[in-house]
């Protein structure tokens, strides 16, 4: 692993753990200071619960396919603001036309990162409630948080998206294609999202996320054995996902 | 021979009248009410016989009621119960069922029944399906001329299974509060309470018990429990702001100042502009005062004056023009009603409480009625020739007179109460302005005696107690009102007044 790679993971940590310590709020959600203050029940409770939900993701930044995935999380509420979160997401992929095109027409082709699926533990920071205000008077209660955390993506490797068949007839020793294959690698993430409070029990739920792997060069090689003997390869390397999801929870 | 001569013309005279109730009946028994009622009124207004007009009475009654015009054939059971039980009045019970029955469907008007019960009855004359309607409202007459015994004997007499047992139960409450017997007031409301259904009607009989059992509480100065009671209000009734208001006193007597602060905030917001709280500046003048906060009280009193001044004029020049004139004070409140009031606009407050009070809302609802059966009368053109249509047109038209003379004259009343209020508050205003710039702050605040015992009860806003381990949400006020936080502020001030030495 380079140093570049090390720092970056140490700066990522940091980052995390700025994010995950909590500033002492309270005093100044209570608005002490104020004349006059609002003071009622909360609308919408967290502390304590758990909170299941399903959503659907979509990755956003891969250029020649379309994934989408389905997502099913479980998160338990310690306060207001504070929850760890499970999730797990299961996808499944289209080419886009432009890939066709680009090796139909230019005989190019291009490697793919193909997330088959996600795991992913993540530690949520609230520190936005709110409310929207609606036309027709009518409110909606909101919150943002923030999140980051660990997990594994299992990228599924398929050679013949990036690689050319060997001929063996004009090289009859050349590495054959390695198989199609799916492989696991660690995952960090962070990424923040909203809850929209539609009842006392439920929320629609968006979030954005970057999930950045590190995956072994190697494996996205068309020839690794070649490669690995050349020890021109990285086993650290990262690559980012930015994946766009929404859904609904429910809280017990 | 002339004996003979008479007998004949007599029963010639007598024979259309006779075979048009025998049609009559033959029509009511084929369902043709529309031609029933026509035959049964010309007989019922031609024929000499006695038992034939009972009858034809009772017949055109039940066929009108048939046809659904309800208040024209409560015009002749009416008149049927109005003769009390004789010998010669065979239909008294039934009608007096019938009575009940439409009365529950739509309200007849207490003048209307009150009339009805004014010869003695003796109770076995009274079906049991009347006997909730008959002893409601006999109670209801006792209690507005301020004989509470004896409209309680009369409450206690509705039948637990009646429709009118909860209204009965609830004025027994009323009843139990002014004689001082207090909590058996409160068990009446609370019967009140367990007993009413979700219909609207029921939901209005179960806020006034609310109010009531708070109100109870209030005076026997368990202000915690009045507030709780207060509290059950929901915020989208009629009555929320009335008991967001009483509620500030309550706080007030528990010196939770900036609770009753935060009510009168609510009441005092744009969202209330048109409603009619004057004491609320008092009541908030006095609160800046026991918190020796002296520009506040000074601000409040300004903002009374400046909000009240035009009121006052108006309230006043509307007063003066309408006196004696019932039915154009009855107009103006309608007016204000249908969003066309285009003169006294500065006592719309004032209008705005009128149009929510019993009497409006009871002749509106006679209006309503006797308009729609107005309306359905197009349809029996064919009565005419009868008299029939003329007769009913009358009694509906003399009908929606009265309701209307009667609510004029009693929101008139009630509107000359309000203005003597705002006399009084005005004064009221003054002398604590006088008292404040004399520096008798101390004896000023003396004489507002607040209960010192009762302040460890939290509460939060929308007159809840704090509850233990419960997530509170703040919002700050900032200039912005919102329409859910109404009646959930709270201020957040501390009193400036110093410590008396040596404590």
């Amino acid at each position: 692993m380079s140093n570049t790679q090390i720092d970056r993971i140490k700066n990522l940590i940091l980052g995390l753990l700025i994010i995950a310590i909590p500033f002492p709020v309270e005093a100044v959600e209570n608005f002490e200071d104020v004349e006059i203050r609002v003071i009622r029940p909360r609308f919408f409770n967290k502390t304590k619960k758990m909170e299941l939900g399903a959503e659907v993701s979509m990755i956003m930044n891969e250029t020649f396919i379309y994934t989408f995935m389905a997502t099913g999380l479980a998160a338990f509420h310690f306060t207001e603001s504070l929850a760890l979160e499970a999730s797990f997401s299961y996808g499944t992929h289209f080419n886009k036309e432009d890939k066709r095109v680009l090796f139909d027409e230019f005989e190019i082709k291009t490697q793919i990162f193909r997330t088959q699926y996600n795991s992913e533990l993540a530690l949520q920071w609230t520190p936005i409630y709110g409310k929207w205000q609606l036309d027709t008077g009518g409110l909606i209660y909101f919150d943002t948080y923030l999140q980051a955390g660990v997990g594994t993506t299992g990228i599924n490797w398929q050679y013949t998206d990036f690689c050319d068949a060997p001929d063996f007839e004009q090289t009859p020793d050349a590495e054959p294609l390695p198989s199609n294959t799916v492989i696991s690698y660690p995952t960090f993430m962070f990424g923040a999202g909203q809850r929209y409070f539609v009842s006392k029990r439920q929320a629609y739920k968006l979030d954005f996320r970057v999930h950045r792997f590190l995956y072994n060069t190697l494996d996205a090689e068309c020839s690794p054995l070649q490669v690995q003997e050349s020890g021109d390869f990285a086993s650290g390397f990262a690559h980012d996902t930015i994946t766009l999801q929404f859904g609904t929870s429910y809280f017990f | 021979m002339k004996k003979l001569l008479i007998t004949l013309v007599m029963l010639c005279m007598g024979l259309p009248a006779f075979g048009n109730y025998r049609r009559a009946k033959s029509s009511y028994a084929k369902r043709n009410y529309k031609m029933a009622a026509s035959l049964y009124y010309k007989t019922y207004s031609r024929t000499k016989k006695n038992s034939e007009k009972r009858k034809s009475e009772w017949g055109l009654a039940q066929s009108l009621q048939k046809l659904g015009l309800l208040y024209s054939s409560s015009k002749y059971y009416s008149s049927i119960v109005r003769r009390g039980k004789k010998a010669n009045n065979p239909y008294f019970r039934s009608s007096l069922e019938e009575l009940g029955k439409i009365n529950a469907k739509l309200s007849l008007g207490r003048s209307h029944i009150t009339k009805l019960f004014k010869s003695k009855v003796r109770l076995s004359d009274i079906p049991g399906p009347a006997r909730g309607f008959y002893f409601y409202y006999k109670g209801v007459e006792a209690f507005s001329k301020r004989k509470f015994e004896k409209a309680s004997g009369y409450f206690k007499k509705v039948p637990s299974s009646s429709e009118y047992y909860l209204e009965a139960a609830f004025h027994l409450g009323v009843v139990s509060n002014v004689s001082g017997r207090h909590s058996r007031a409160v068990s009446y409301f609370e019967r009140v309470l367990s007993g009413a259904g979700n219909s609207r009607k029921s939901q209005e009989i179960r806020e006034m018990s609310l109010l009531n059992i708070a109100r109870v509480h209030y005076e026997k100065k368990r202000f915690a429990k009045s507030i709780s009671y207060y509290g059950q209000i929901s915020r989208s009734s009629e009555n929320w702001l009335d008991a967001l208001w009483e509620s500030s006193w309550a706080f007030f007597f528990m010196e939770k100042y900036n609770n009753s602060l935060g009510n009168i905030h609510t009441l005092h917001s744009p969202f209330f502009n048109n409603r009619f709280y004057p004491e609320s500046f008092i009541l908030q003048a006095i609160t800046y005062l026991r918190l020796c906060r002296f520009k506040s009280v000074n601000d409040s009193m300004g903002d009374f004056k400046k909000r009240y001044s035009p009121v006052y004029g108006d309230v006043k020049a509307m007063l003066n023009r309408y006196r004696g004139d019932s039915k154009g004070f009855y107009k103006l409140v309608y007016d204000y009603k249908r969003g066309k009031l285009s003169k006294y606009r500065n006592a719309e407050q004032v209008i705005k409480k009128l149009s929510s009070i019993d009497a409006y809302k009871g002749a509106r609802d006679t209006m309503r009625f006797a308009d729609r059966e107005l309306d359905m009368l197009r349809k029996y053109r064919s009565w005419s020739s009868s008299g029939l249509l003329t007769n009913l047109r009358t009694f509906l038209s003399s009908k929606k007179k009265g309701a209307i003379s009667n609510a004029g004259r009693l929101m008139y009343q009630e509107g000359t109460s309000y203005y003597s209020q705002l006399l009084e508050l005005s004064n009221q205003t003054k002398l604590i302005v006088a008292e404040m710039q004399l520096g008798k702050l101390q004896k000023l605040r003396s004489l507002i005696n607040v209960d010192r015992g009762r302040k460890k009860v939290q509460f939060i806003g929308g007159l809840q107690k704090l509850k233990i381990n419960e997530t509170l949400e703040y919002w700050p006020f900032e200039g912005e009102y919102w329409e859910d936080e109404l009646g959930f502020y709270v201020y957040n001030l501390d009193s400036r007044c110093q410590k008396p030495r040596g404590k």
